[in-house]
């Protein structure tokens, strides 16, 4: 597993909580927001939109259920319409997607800060993000 | 008369900038709660310098606020100054804050702008405050419909970040020009102006303390680099008023020859600078080896600046005249410094072997050889060698050092010259060696031509190098010309 691929999965599980499959969609609606608050601060938020487009616009190739969300337009906010897309996609496909979608972003993050920085950076949005993920720790 | 304003003053504290030679450069550290500016051109180091101090400087009981307007947006700035030593990962969001103020800027709304970074500063209480660009926030103003001036906008945004104490730079690119009637530059209590200049093919940065209210920074322009480090400033070198460390002792160095020591009226009096000049292979750096060896035997540390070959080509060319030094590098009585960049600056010079010195407690320095040296400053500090050696040499001689250098000069048969450059005046003390001819053989031969406030001899001696050194021989007599180069013997006279 690629650690994007890691550290997108440790924050949708950490968003879900004790909540279930169904509770994906405000999860994700919330991590989403996280996101969008960190990369308005580091590239304001026509580079957060930017950023947002390009992962949105790769995870679509696998996902085309995501062609619903849209980047955000109001201050800080990611995306918009992740809840309604992700509920009119099966349970296992919506989590695949979107986690797909934030591991795209979180990739561009470490390409361009490197992973130790990146790490940092998250864990500033995530308290309980681990200094080290590996593939075995990867329940929140 | 009573004095008045006699009372206890406040002492004003001075922030450690993290910037090695800023603090002295600017006299003596940062003024807490200063309010100042970092200008100059593009790529000058404005913002590396900025950084730098903010790293040094923030803590969680100090944080720092840094506002990005326009020109780098958070990403990019994280992404290269990460590259620096200084970058500290851990303090980025933390210690560190990273705000964008582009949405403000690019409204040209000042009053949202000073609401915005007011409303920061009242939530985070930051100790530090970096504005970068504000350059880009007056052209904004500039473009703008506000109702608030911009002189109006930086008094006010002075008063808010000195009531919430906070030590504030705003970094812009300006031009030398932009300094007179400009409201920033009026309210600011310190100013460090960034340049860099191209001349031939070598790049020299350069930084000036334009203004630091409350104390004394050192005058002109000092040299900086920028490395792996940041950035290191070299302050330009000030001579060390007389009697800093009393007068100098009563006392003479040995140069390890026993005929030199007495042509020289007892040794090199301690302090003194000495200029030995010679043509090519004349014996220069075996005769300063040899002052460096006979220190390291009575106990004197030394330093040995070498500027046209490695510490291993000297170590190998002392070997041959007999001297082996290398035990003593071990020991750390003795250090050899190489400097060879093309771009140096006598003030960078100056920092590297003061603080070799300092290293090993030196007495006897020799820098070997000015020629050298004179080849691997930039072309730009070429032009002010005299000048910028004259205060290097009072600088170490001040600092209780006795200093030996080498110059080479030609072989001329018509003149005597004493020095390249027309140094010579600015050393104590000048020993010339020479090649003569002498019934039609080349021999060498020496003289003391200056021994300041000392009396020398005036004899021209024959010396050789030899495996165990430079060793004097007799002195020419019975001969005249021989400063022409031919040596005739004399005529006997009438009678």
């Amino acid at each position: 597993m690629q650690e994007e691929q890691i550290l997108a999965d440790w924050i949708l599980t950490a968003e879900l909580g004790q909540a279930g499959a169904e509770g994906l969609p405000e999860a994700a609606e919330r991590a989403s927001q996280k996101l969008g608050q960190l990369l308005t601060n580091l590239v304001t938020e026509v580079g957060s939109q930017a950023l947002f487009a390009r992962a949105l616009q790769a995870a679509r190739v696998e996902h085309p259920f995501l062609a619903g969300v849209q980047t955000g337009t109001a201050p800080g906010v990611g995306l918009e319409g992740i809840c309604a897309s992700l509920r009119g996609a099966a349970p296992d496909v919506a989590r695949q997607g979107i986690e797909v979608l934030f591991a795209n972003l979180i990739g561009l993050l470490l390409v361009f800060l490197g992973e130790d920085l990146t790490r940092h950076l998250l864990g500033r949005m995530w308290d309980a993000l681990p200094a080290e993920l590996g593939p075995d720790q990867q329940e929140a | 008369m009573t004095a008045r304003n006699q009372g206890p003053r406040e002492v004003i504290s001075r922030l450690e900038t993290g910037v090695p030679g800023l603090d002295e450069a600017i006299g003596g550290g940062l003024p807490e709660y200063s309010f100042n500016i970092i200008a100059g051109g593009a790529g000058a180091g404005k913002t590396t310098l900025a950084q730098q101090t903010t790293f040094a400087l923030s803590s969680p009981e100090r944080p720092a606020l840094y506002f990005t307007v326009m020109g780098e947006p958070a990403l990019k700035m994280l992404r290269y100054q990460q590259q620096f030593t200084f970058f500290d990962t851990a303090k980025v969001g933390t210690s560190i804050r990273f705000i964008d103020l582009s949405r403000e800027v690019l409204e040209g709304d000042l009053d949202a702008l000073l609401g915005r970074i007011v409303g920061q500063v009242e939530e985070v209480k930051p100790g530090l405050v970096v504005v970068d660009s504000f350059r880009t926030v007056i052209r904004a103003a500039d473009a703008g419909d506000g109702q608030l001036s911009l002189a109006a906008f930086v008094q006010r945004l002075t008063l808010h970040l000195t009531a919430w104490q906070a030590t504030t730079f705003l970094v812009g690119e300006y031009s030398q020009g932009e300094l007179q009637d400009n409201p920033v530059f009026t309210v600011a209590d310190g100013i460090l102006w960034l340049s860099q200049s191209m001349e031939r093919n070598s790049m020299v940065r350069k930084l000036q303390v334009v203004k630091m209210r409350g104390q004394a920074p050192v005058p002109g322009l000092h040299t900086m680099r920028i490395s792996d480090d940041g950035i290191q400033v070299f302050p330009r070198i000030i001579r060390r008023p007389p009697g800093d460390l009393g007068p100098p002792p009563d006392r003479r160095l040995s140069m390890g020859e026993a005929t030199l020591d007495a042509m020289t009226g007892g040794g090199i009096p301690a302090w003194n600078s000495v200029l030995v000049v010679g043509p090519s292979g004349s014996g220069k750096t075996a005769l300063a080896s040899q002052y460096i060896e006979e220190g390291l035997k009575l106990g004197e540390p030394g330093v040995v600046a070498v500027f046209e070959e490695r510490p291993r080509e000297y170590l190998k060319r002392a070997r041959a005249f007999g001297l082996d030094l290398e035990e003593t590098i071990r020991t750390g009585l003795l250090e050899i410094i190489y400097l060879r960049p093309l771009d140096l600056s006598v003030d960078e010079a100056l920092l590297e072997i003061e603080a070799a010195v300092r290293r090993v407690g030196a007495q006897r320095l020799v820098i070997d050889s000015l020629s050298g040296f004179e080849l691997a400053l930039a072309p730009t500090f070429r032009q002010d060698f005299r000048e910028s050696l004259y205060r290097m040499v009072g600088a170490l001689t001040g600092s209780g050092v006795t200093v030996l250098m080498t110059a080479e000069v030609g072989t001329s048969f018509s003149s005597l010259q004493f020095s390249p450059d027309l140094v010579s005046f600015l050393t104590d003390d000048i020993i010339l060696q020479r090649y003569v001819e002498v019934e039609s053989r080349l021999q060498k031969v020496m003289t003391v031509v200056k021994m300041r406030g000392s009396e020398h001899s005036s004899e021209l001696r024959t010396y050789e190098i030899t495996d165990s050194g430079l060793v004097v021989g007799e002195a020419l007599t019975g001969y005249t010309g021989i400063i022409t180069g031919v040596a005739r013997h004399e005529l006997p006279g009438p009678g």
